[in-house]
């Protein structure tokens, strides 16, 4: 059997089956919930099947006797030859697997600061998913009322939450950040969740301000629980949303790290 | 902070999070493609459309609001279309308008722009999108074709078969593309086969460019410092034109991009508007899919052309900015 032919078969076969295989791995386990808003998630599993069954024909049945034949096939000249059979082959499967090997579940602080954390809700647009004024139901834990970021950044915009939570004990689950802006007594950090619109690659940080007596022994982006008294200040035209820290301790990261 | 710092994990989380959201896309257009090629007779789309020129292709923008498509998914197709018999006039101007002119579009761009004027921006969003996509699709009638599209896809146009010499053509695609229709009918199960093979190679060929675009898109947005733009904010010329450039770089689906567009609460109305527009027709990832079927000139100049247009279109209607 020519090398040729041996390709056309195999190639787009193992092509497919890598990337059907990684579309699958994702879809369980909840591993897509850091990548992908959920509307998107049973795109990706009717793919990843897709792309296997794709993957079974063109092993079975691929190459068909009448590709054999052809004495000249036109085209892309690279995909004429062995050589550049094999280039595009690794540009469709190398950095994929690259990518998969290499990724961690969460972006680092330099993507973060690249993408400018967001500390009013009047830049976010819209409200998460699961986010409702209305029927709001407060949860406590040891006294304290447990908000989310976005609860505290939509209530600085918002006079029924504000009254709902200001100076009251409030509790928060995010990742610790520095603050170097609105920091005018230097005793400032945040708190910071990512807010996904589609996908990772859109994923904008939103962050609350903490004001700590003195600051923590604790890395740049642990996960931390906060508590703490909220405040809204107006500052630089913004109203921000302020935690006065009575306690922060590192935490184990959420089922579900980005927010939708 | 330095403007670029690249960082292999997080240029991989995002680049597998662009994939994930496209492949399915890419995917239903290879599939398309596929039952177009096989189960569509030749010229079958030429008989739906009106004989004439102009009309067909006024008509072929709005075919986005029957059969929506993203803009990845709709090169695919519009190579499928085009191969059977629909005229490229027709072809550019449902290629162009799909991603645009389309229920999910329209509503998710007034979703995403609740409270800052919605119904403005999603009506201005689809009639300017609609227009420049007719506009572009009557110039390209005027072309010749040899100049628009490439060897490879004006040599499995209808009647160019026997000229070229062969019927079998493989793109970039390393999956060899079926032959044409076998004279005998082929059985139900043989014309399966061929759309399995036909989507295989058609998402392969278009995967190639997507995984390029996407790793374009990725080292962007996660290595480049985005604050960098927001000082174009206040100039509505810079901003307009800056904005139009970011959507390229970023690359995002035309059913979501109005969600990351609302966020930039500092550039005017207008400059939003440009982004929405400019987006779904022109970023990188595109760039490398339009070469499966356009020539490189051709490119070049749709990619100028539209930027120079849709910036002066959207610079002459700063008045809804105050």
């Amino acid at each position: 059997m020519p090398v040729t032919r041996v390709l056309d078969r195999w190639l787009p076969a193992v092509t497919l089956l890598i990337w059907g295989g990684i579309l699958l791995y994702f879809y369980q386990g909840n591993r897509l919930a850091s990548l992908l808003h959920p509307n998107f998630w049973p795109g990706v599993l009717i793919s990843g099947v897709l792309l296997l069954v794709l993957a079974a024909v063109m092993a079975l049945r691929g190459g068909g006797e009448e590709e054999a034949s052809d004495p000249d096939p036109c085209g892309h000249s690279m995909a004429r030859s062995t050589g550049g059979k094999l280039t595009v082959s690794a540009i469709l499967i190398v950095p994929l697997l690259v990518a998969f090997y290499s990724r961690e579940d969460g972006f680092g602080l330099s993507t973060i600061q690249n993408r400018g954390v967001v500390l009013d809700a009047g830049a976010m647009n819209r409200a998460p998913d699961n986010f409702d004024l209305s029927g709001y139901n407060v949860e406590m834990e040891e006294g304290n009322i447990v908000l989310s970021v976005v609860d505290l950044l939509y209530a600085a915009q918002e006079p029924s939450l504000r009254g709902d939570f200001e100076g009251k004990p409030v509790q928060i689950i995010g990742q610790l950040m520095q603050e170097t802006e609105a920091n005018p007594r230097g005793n400032r950090m945040k708190v910071i969740r990512m807010f996904m619109a589609c996908c990772a690659a859109d994923a904008r940080p939103i962050g609350a301000l903490i004001e700590l007596a003195r600051k923590p022994e604790i890395p740049e982006l642990s996960w931390v629980k906060v508590r703490g008294i909220a405040r809204f200040p107006t500052e630089g035209g913004r109203m921000l949303s302020v935690l006065e820290v009575s306690t922060i301790e590192v935490t184990p990261p959420p089922d579900e790290t980005m927010l939708y | 902070m330095d403007w670029f710092t690249f960082n292999l994990p997080d240029f991989s989380f995002s680049f597998l999070s662009i994939l994930l959201e496209g492949v399915p896309f890419l995917l239903l257009g290879a599939v398309i493609a596929g039952l177009v090629d096989v189960f569509v007779p030749a010229r079958w789309l030429t008989r739906l459309l009106p004989g004439n020129a102009t009309s067909s292709v006024f008509l072929s923008g709005l075919l986005g609001l029957v059969f929506p498509i993203c803009e990845c998914g709709s090169v695919i197709v519009i190579r499928r279309f085009l191969a059977k018999g629909l005229p490229l006039s027709a072809a550019t101007a449902y290629m162009l308008a799909a991603p645009i002119v389309s229920p999910v579009v329209a509503l998710s761009t007034y979703a995403a722009f609740r409270g800052q004027n919605a119904g403005m921006m999603t009506s201005l969003r689809l009639i300017i999108g609609y227009l420049v996509a007719v506009g572009v699709a009557l110039i390209v009638h005027r072309l010749r074709i040899g100049s628009v599209l490439t060897p490879e896809v004006i040599s499995r146009l209808p009647g160019r078969e026997q000229k070229a010499g062969r019927g079998r053509k493989r793109g970039l695609s390393i999956a060899a593309i079926p032959g044409e229709e076998n004279p005998a009918e082929p059985s139900l199960g043989a014309r399966w086969l061929r759309v399995a093979r036909s989507a295989t190679s058609d998402f392969l060929d278009v995967a190639f460019f997507f995984v390029i675009g996407s790793a374009v898109a990725a080292l962007f947005n996660t290595a480049v410092d985005q604050s960098l733009i927001l000082p174009l904010a206040s100039n509505a010329t810079l901003a307009t034109f800056s904005m139009m450039g970011f959507a390229s770089l970023l690359a995002l689906c035309s059913s979501t991009d109005a969600f990351i567009a609302a966020t930039f609460v500092a550039f005017p109305f207008t400059a939003k508007l440009a982004f929405l527009i400019f987006g779904p027709l022109v970023d990188v990832k595109l760039f490398f899919l339009y070469g499966l079927v356009f020539r490189r000139r051709f490119i070049f100049l749709l990619s100028g052309g539209l930027f120079l247009a849709i910036g002066l279109i959207c610079l002459r209607m700063t008045f809804l900015d105050a």
